[in-house]
């Protein structure tokens, strides 16, 4: 064997070598092997915590009410029912719930995300006396524990006759920028509104559009992935709380002929001696399991148009960016 | 002094905000005005005042907002904190009183907030596991959305279907339908065995291994509340231009380099947000046992609503220079030189990228 | 003239006297003309509530119950908020003594419960007089009832050839149960428990007890049960009697760690009455083996007047309320009436939700009055479980039910978190946890802890009078 021969040899295993340790970590514009088997068992492994008790609340939901006293049946049905489906229907007035529930989330989340977009332009963009003042307040409002200003707040509500029952102090509190956790979604705008180039808004101003039509139509619009994510946001706390909508509506006005929320029909089935006790020791709580599989299922419905709405407007994220680079810079 | 905080200070804290609004409003009238008639010049006073204008008026209905439902709280909490308040017929405050020395009632309108000194004898030790906890716990949170938002905003397969579940904890770590998996204990799912961790941080000194296993222990916990930050670093993702991943591709840097350079310069600002927002929600949570603290001495017979207060306005001091220092560590250096907030990010994430070769090849592309 | 007014005077003074002794000894006639609506705070279940709020507007028609629904976790504040407004509901549960004490929310129901035959003579001893605060005014009664309950696993009895022993068991014979029952060999603990000896001990060892930690209505007497429970329990976890969920010795024989009271290896389960749902609707757990007999906490040999550690949420009327002697009616009636009660029962029976199904596979909780209608009442609505079914002998055998201090006595859970959990003890915070280090002597703390106790109730009582008036 001549020495080139084996220097060809080399540098084909060097070449070889080289092929493979790119195909495993990857290049600038491809992802290697390796990298990809780490994302998806990182990816796959954590869904998996994120899934279990959903997984778990709807395998149990299908149930039989054999299969749910059966210890042996802890996840698969031997035989699938949707009774309790109806039956969590029927218990929750699930349809007349929903209605009242998706007034109850979406009117305020529209005003919430408008308005706070709003704000958040308004700060990121402009100059103006007291600044700073106003965003120490914004973040004041951030990190003072909400125990200490509910109970003011509540005599500020029944001050002004705000609590009647209705979707109003909903929509009120939304539309002066007070919902719930809005200094979150101002800031989420504010940062987002910050990275908008000035220059596009700036010549839009110039070119006579007016300062709102360039907020509407440039700075808007650049930051679809902060609106969307915010509406998100907005809608979930809206729907998932039951403190503060008790108290927005009025303690006495949650029974049946009012407004009401699917979370507040919920908290209804629970066992009242599982919150009571459980905060002293721990033991194993009440179950009563026959009325569990409805609220399993009751609970699965109740979750259902949050995730149907993500599965939705996660699209959006994909769309933004392509946005953002014709636009942008 | 007493007297004279209780009869001419105190009664005025009330009116503050609304006192606030009106001037601000009563302003800004006079500048509007004043802008209307004189349009026509081109000052940079005029300039500033319009400026001005536009700003309030994109913040005005939540000034109007925060002054009504906000501000007249905290003002009225403070208040509460100078007195003892009852609940009798409606909402009753009793000016605090004392004896000095030669035996005299005076008025002692602080006594709520030195009695939490004399009194709270495990807030000290509290606040420091607290601070301690929130140091290690605050990186882990931001690292782990953040690579979980990078992944998720790569080319996956199935990523509406990963999108989704990601959004699972932002569903359920917010709602009563916690409470229903944990009194069904699955949310404890048997991922991490303690004991596997105990026997591999057996070998280690004391003071490393335990903070250690208290954050393996609390994985579960961190991973079903970093739901909103995951969602917030993959917006703030939509925000890096394409142009600029382009433009480094050219270059031939590796995507550990475009992560380094372009992807985490332009997403500084949010994770400065997400820190926020993981040491508030840390800091004012219901599992934090400073807040569990103030919660019994709220209902305490020989505490109460007041002394709470004063308690809640120590601990709002507290966490705002905590929020102070994390803010002073995250935020950018440059940011006290450039003026220009707006082009900041995008000018400091090119400026990683200025290599000749890009230039000319952008010059060149643009020429084309 | 004189004569006549003289006469005028006696004869009104004989007749007030006479109405005074009528009112001292009978109830003040219900308004039964006006529309009245009476607003009633609640967590328990609505639809039961609702059922005997109907029930009460049938038997009174002019009277309509508007119930206010909550949560638990939500109660206090929603107290808070509706008292600070002005607007308290006419009647309401609530969680915690304290901030009832340290704000005038509660009506004096004491002229009610006098006049009551009922409440003097039905209502539980230990229940009649638990809302005297000061010993003359009372502010609360008792509203739901939740007993301790100890399940005793037959199988594991046969399998150690023990005999059960009577439903009026002693305190004594439990600890010797406990102390001789472990038997690694057979992979079976004695005990566990939920609450344990240290809270249900010092109610069953103290004299004329009627709260927790042997509370007599003005002292703790921590040197009665709890300085020996306090050293059992410790004792008992260090000898191995108490299975430990998590522990290596119960992970060898139960692999999948589950809940030790429904594992089939354990002899005693001191735990509540609402596991009678997991234990007795299931057959599950029945099939493997469990023959779980549920006995009531037992009372010590030598103990006059002793009592049995349960769960009761206390209700009271509203100082602001315009129809007290209405609220009150109401407030028994959807608690410990025995009218309601009876309903009540027959609702257990049959309430079902709008699919149709029972709502109460079990009553949800038990009677506050001793009557023997009750108990017929209420027993065929548990289940015969097959190798027991005496379930009216263990409903005779509740006798003076005596619950969290938090619930009954003032100042009790800022003692509890700030001196008995929250203090130093030889180094350790709170002394349980001392004790179970074994760096100090419960014997040598018992004064201190009655001393404390006692200054932390003097301290809340000087609130309560202040607030209340002496």
């Amino acid at each position: 064997m001549s020495i080139a021969d084996m220097e060809l040899k080399d540098r084909k295993k060097t070449i070889r070598k080289e092929k493979f340790k790119k195909r495993m970590l990857g290049s600038a514009d491809k992802r290697g092997l390796l990298m990809s088997v780490v994302i998806y068992v990182l990816l796959v492994t954590i869904a998996f915590i994120y899934l279990y008790p959903v997984l778990y609340m709807f395998s149990r939901s299908l149930m039989t009410r054999s299969d749910l006293l059966d210890a042996s049946a802890k996840w698969l049905p031997s035989q699938i029912t949707g009774k309790n489906y109806q039956d969590a229907i029927l218990t929750l007035d699930y349809w007349n719930s929903l209605w009242k529930n998706l007034v109850l989330a979406l009117a305020p989340t529209v005003c919430q995300v408008f308005i706070c977009s709003m704000v958040g332009y308004g700060f990121a963009r402009y100059k103006f006396p007291l600044k700073n003042f106003w965003m120490a307040v914004l973040i004041l409002a951030f990190l003072l524990p909400t125990q200490v200003t509910s109970l003011p707040n509540y005599l500020t509500f029944s001050r002004l006759k705000l609590a009647d029952g209705t979707v109003k102090p909903f929509v009120i509190t939304a539309v002066l920028g007070q919902g719930f956790k809005s200094v979150l979604c101002v800031l989420i705008f504010y940062n987002f509104h910050r990275q908008t180039p000035q220059s596009l808004v700036e010549a839009a101003e110039i070119d006579g559009a007016g300062h709102f039509k360039a907020y509407w139509r440039i700075a808007l619009p650049l930051c679809t992935a902060a609106i969307v994510v915010v509406t998100l946001f907005s809608f979930v706390w809206y729907w998932n709380e039951t403190t503060l909508v008790r108290e927005y509506l009025g303690y006495g006005h949650t029974r049946a002929k009012g407004l009401t929320t699917l979370m507040i029909e919920l908290q209804k089935f629970e066992d009242s001696y599982n919150t009571t006790f459980d905060a002293r020791a721990s033991s194993v709580t009440s179950t009563n399991k026959i009325n569990d599989a409805i609220r399993m299922a009751g609970t699965m419905l109740a979750i259902a148009p949050l995730l149907i709405l993500y599965f939705v407007l996660q699209k959006q994220f994909v769309e933004s960016v392509d946005r953002a680079g014709i636009t942008g810079e | 002094m007493g007297n004279w905080l209780y009869e001419k200070v105190l009664p005025l804290l009330e009116y503050i905000p609304y006192v606030l609004l009106g001037c601000v409003c009563l302003a800004l009238i006079a500048a509007l005005i004043y802008a209307l008639v004189r349009s026509s010049q081109k000052k940079p006073v005029q300039r500033f005042i319009r400026e001005s204008l536009w700003g309030y008026f994109f913040i005005f209905p939540w000034m109007v907002g925060i002054c009504i439902f906000f501000l007249s709280g905290v003002a009225d909490s403070l208040l509460y904190s100078f007195y003892n308040l009852k609940l009798d017929n409606g909402l009753q405050l009793i000016p605090l009183t004392g004896e000095d020395a030669a035996g005299n009632v005076v008025y002692t309108p602080l006594a709520n907030y030195i009695s939490v000194f004399n009194k709270e004898l495990n807030y000290p030790v509290t606040l420091a596991n607290f601070a301690v906890g929130l140091i290690l716990q605050l990186p882990v949170i931001i690292a782990f959305s953040l690579i979980i938002a990078l992944m998720l905003n790569g080319k996956i397969r199935g990523r509406g279907f990963f999108r989704t579940i990601f959004f699972l904890p932002v569903i359920i770590a917010t709602g009563p339908v916690m409470n229903q998996l944990t009194a069904q204990g699955v949310s404890s799912v048997p991922m991490v065995s303690q004991n596997v961790i105990t026997s591999v941080l057996s070998g280690m000194p004391e003071f490393i291994s335990t903070p250690i296993s208290d954050l393996f222990s609390q994985l579960i916990l961190i991973l079903w509340n970093s739901g909103i930050q995951i969602l917030i670093f993959l917006a703030g993702l939509q925000k890096v231009p394409t142009a600029m991943y382009e433009a480094a591709k050219i270059d031939g840097a590796s995507g550990w380099e475009t992560f380094w350079k372009i992807t985490l310069p332009t997403l500084r600002s949010m994770i400065l947000l997400n820190s926020i927002y993981t040491v508030v929600t840390l800091a004012t949570g219901s599992t934090n046992p400073i807040i569990d603290l103030i919660y019994n001495a709220t209902y305490a017979v020989t505490k109460g609503y007041s002394y709470a207060a004063a308690m809640t306005w120590m601990y709002t001091v507290i966490v705002a220079v905590l929020l102070l220092i994390t803010f002073l560590i995250i935020r950018e250096k440059k940011e006290k030189k450039s003026k220009d907030i707006w082009r900041r990010d995008v000018e400091s994430a090119r400026r990683g990228m200025q290599s000749k070769k890009v230039q000319k090849l952008l010059e060149r592309r643009k020429a084309a | 003239m004189k004569k006549l007014v003289s006469l005028l005077l006696v004869l009104a003074m004989a007749l007030s006297l006479c109405g005074f002794a009528a009112a001292e000894n009978t109830l003040p006639e219900l308004n039964t003309t006006d529309e009245i609506t009476i607003t009633f705070l609640t967590w328990d279940d609505f639809e039961l509530t609702q059922a005997l709020a109907d029930k009460f507007h049938e038997l009174h028609p002019n009277i309509t119950v508007e119930i206010i629904q909550t949560t638990t976790g939500d109660c206090t504040a929603t107290l808070t908020n509706l008292a600070a407004d002005n607007n308290l509901p006419d009647v309401f549960f609530w969680l915690d003594l304290d901030p009832l004490m340290a704000n005038p929310m509660c009506l004096d129901i004491a002229p009610y419960l006098e006049a009551d035959e009922e409440a003097q003579t039905k209502l539980y001893p230990s229940l009649r007089r638990v809302g005297y605060v000061d010993g003359r005014r009372s502010y609360f009664m008792p509203g739901e009832f939740l007993p301790a309950v100890i399940y005793l696993d037959k199988a594991v009895f046969d399998k150690l050839n023990k005999e059960l022993p009577a439903q009026d068991w002693t305190w004594e014979e439990m600890l010797d149960l406990i102390e001789n029952m472990t038997d690694p060999a057979q992979g079976i603990w004695a005990y566990n428990f939920y609450m344990g000896p240290v809270t249900l001990g010092p109610v069953a060892l103290t004299d004329n007890v009627l709260g927790e930690f042997g509370w007599d209505g003005e002292n703790y007497h921590f040197d009665t049960g709890w300085v020996e429970m306090v050293e059992k329990q410790s004792e008992y976890a260090r000898l191995g009697y108490q299975a430990l969920q998590g522990s290596d010795a119960y992970l060898a024989v139960v692999p999948d760690d589950m809940w030790p009271g429904e594992s089939g290896h354990v002899a005693i389960q001191m735990d509540a009455y609402w596991t009678m749902n997991n234990i007795y609707t299931q057959p599950a757990a029945l099939e493997r083996g469990l023959q779980m007999v549920p006995y009531n906490a037992p009372l010590g040999e030598d103990t006059e007047e002793a009592g049995q550690f349960g769960w009761i949420d206390m209700i009271s009327v509203s100082a602001t309320t315009e129809h007290p002697r209405e609220a009150y009616e109401v407030a028994k009636f959807l608690t410990w009436g025995k009218e309601g009660w009876m309903e009540r029962a027959n609702l257990y029976g049959t309430l079902t939700n709008a699919a149709g199904d029972k709502i109460y596979r079990l009553p949800g909780s038990l009677p506050m009055v001793e009557d023997d209608e009750v108990v017929a009442a209420l027993s065929p609505l548990f289940p015969d479980l097959g190798y027991w079914n005496d379930w009216s002998d263990y409903l005779a055998n509740i006798q003076n039910p005596v619950t969290f201090g938090g619930r009954t006595i003032p100042g009790f859970n800022t003692f509890i978190a700030d001196y008995y959990h929250g203090s130093d003890y030889n180094g350790y915070v709170g002394i349980e946890a001392a004790i179970n280090a074994g760096a100090i002597d419960p014997y040598d703390y018992t004064d201190a802890l009655n001393e404390a106790g006692r200054q932390y109730y003097t301290d809340a009582m000087k609130v309560f009078y202040s607030v209340y008036g002496e």
